[in-house]
């Protein structure tokens, strides 16, 4: 792979194997290319990877076998320290939100910048309140995360995602479990920070009313194998039987 | 086959656990050190156990004052409770009772808040924002359980010999005066030295305990709840093996 091509995607994966333990490998052979300021969905049923496919990109977890570049960066090889750096240009919202309990709205979408040091008080506030205002929940300043429905938990995440302007966004579930509106709301964002700052955007969903919405192209798992890669036509007029089982 | 298999898992934890407390006690001498949390974790570890391990402490004392009074009158040395009782205070009840409460009290809450953390992925979440979940989570714990278990059980000690005193000088007919002597007469360094040691490493098991138990908790609440109780069980079982071969190393080299 020649350094042109290398730079035009934002995330290559190729060859990805991953098994927890002895069990049953759960990504057996995934190829990814994910083009820079694009919007890749991630479709496939529970328990079918999605999650650790994320987890793979941000180095939590290493795979059995295969290679994964962010940037152009390998982040297999990397040592924790490493990829501290890479981290920084990858923002992440969890499944679950994954809000610290502990600490306020603040200072979990601050939560770089307290830990970096360096900003003041003002400073970190502005920041913050940007972030915020982008989700709409700028009233929530000051409030615990337990004092927060699930959709405006969701939210705070996504703006503690943005906090450092990061090229690349994992989006885990953005969706599930939010009313449509809340729903609505969540893609738009998604949309938008493509539109606006050409962020790129890895969005994993079994949802496929919302998937068609953000999405430019498509990728489906199935039993550790992606089984189709495509825009929302082509998967639309596919014959495999899955994916249309999938698309009922 | 499957207990091959079983030796395999318990030889692996334990390596697992070795480098946690490794890694831990590591991030005491190195920055960043979390100034907030360990203080937060001080307060509760500490703060939050004086109550019931004074309670502990008081009804101990007076109970030993009792049992021991018994034994020694037909010896004709009752005169020797206060001696016997301190000495058995400060070398063993002391330390391990307050221990074995403490464990239970926070054993079970660090592995359930660690545990709660690590099913709602905010460990991940951490790591994805550039901390590292040891410093963070397992190192405050650690210096708590280190500085706030010796205070404690110094606490326990002195509410322990307290409550013979109150035995002794309302139940036995003991002055007082008498009683104090003896006590103060019969401690010396073998019996204060390993007397504090043992919390510190009291502490530091209930600590690490828990912590290896949430940061290693799968499957949902049901498993945080797993977690809390399986830290407690360890952590009492580490602090009675850990109490007899620290008790054997000083009668080593006393
Ligand atoms: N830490 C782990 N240890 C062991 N097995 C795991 C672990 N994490 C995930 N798995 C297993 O790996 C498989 C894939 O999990 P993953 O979370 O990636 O699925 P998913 O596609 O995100 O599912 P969902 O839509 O339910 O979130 C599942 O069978 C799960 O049980
Ligand atoms: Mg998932």
């Amino acid at each position: 792979m020649t350094q042109q091509e290398a730079s035009e995607f934002m995330v290559q994966i190729e060859g990805l194997h991953h098994a927890f333990d002895e069990d049953e490998p759960v990504l057996a052979g995934i190829d990814l290319h994910i083009a820079r300021g694009g919007i890749r969905v991630i479709l496939g049923g529970s328990g079918s990877g999605k999650s650790t496919i994320l987890r793979l990109i941000l180095g939590l977890i290493k795979p059995q076998k295969g290679v994964i570049r962010v940037d152009g960066n390998d982040v297999v090889p990397m040592s924790e320290k490493e990829l501290q750096k890479v981290r920084r240009d990858i923002g992440m919202v969890f499944q679950s939100a994954a809000l610290f309990d502990s600490l306020t709205v603040r200072e979990n979408v601050g939560y770089r910048f307290y830990e970096e040091g360096g900003l003041s008080e003002e400073e970190i506030e502005e920041r913050v309140l940007e972030k915020l205002s982008f989700v709409n929940l700028e009233e929530t300043l000051d409030m615990y995360p337990a004092e927060l429905s699930g959709g405006m938990k969701k939210r705070v995440a996504i703006a503690r995602a943005l906090a450092t302007n990061p090229h690349l966004i994992l989006f885990d579930e953005p969706t599930t479990g939010l009313d449509p509106i809340t729903a609505h709301q969540v893609t738009d964002h998604i949309l938008e920070l493509n539109r606006r700052w050409g962020v790129t955007s890895i969005v994993v969903t079994h949802d496929l009313k919302y998937a068609f919405k953000v999405a430019r192209k498509l990728s489906m798992i199935k039993d550790g194998k992606i089984i189709f890669d495509g825009t929302k036509e082509e998967l639309l007029e596919s014959k495999d039987s899955y994916v249309q089982q999938f698309l009922e | 086959m499957n207990s091959l298999k079983l030796i395999f898992r318990l030889i692996k934890s334990v390596q697992e656990f070795s480098l946690l407390a490794y890694h831990g006690l590591r991030g005491i001498f190195q920055r960043p050190i979390y100034w907030r949390d360990t203080i937060d974790q001080m307060d509760r570890f500490g703060i939050g156990s004086f109550l019931i391990v004074g309670f502990t402490g008081l009804f101990t004392g007076m109970v030993m004052a009792l049992q021991m009074a018994v034994t020694l009158e037909r010896f004709g040395i009752k005169s020797l409770v206060g001696r016997a009782v301190s000495v058995s205070i400060v070398r063993e009840l002391g330390p391990v009772l307050s221990a074995l409460i403490v464990a239970g009290r926070m054993g079970s809450g660090i592995a359930a808040e660690i545990g709660a953390m690590k099913v709602g992925e905010q460990t991940d979440a951490l790591r994805a924002m550039g901390t590292d979940p040891v410093r963070k989570l397992v190192t405050p714990r650690m210096i708590a359980g280190l500085i706030m278990m010796p205070v404690l059980t110094v606490f326990a000690d002195f509410i322990g010999v307290f409550g013979s005193y109150v035995i002794c000088s309302s139940v036995l007919d003991f002055s007082g005066n008498l009683y104090w002597t003896s006590v103060l007469e019969s401690l010396d360094e073998t019996d204060v030295f390993p007397g504090l040691t043992k919390p510190l490493f009291f502490g530091l098991i209930i600590s690490t305990v828990g912590c290896y138990m949430g940061l290693g908790t799968r499957g949902g609440t049901v498993g945080v709840g797993k977690a809390a109780t399986e830290s407690v069980v360890i952590a009492s079982l580490g602090i009675i093996l850990a109490d007899f071969l620290i008790t054997k190393f000083y009668f080593a080299i006393l």
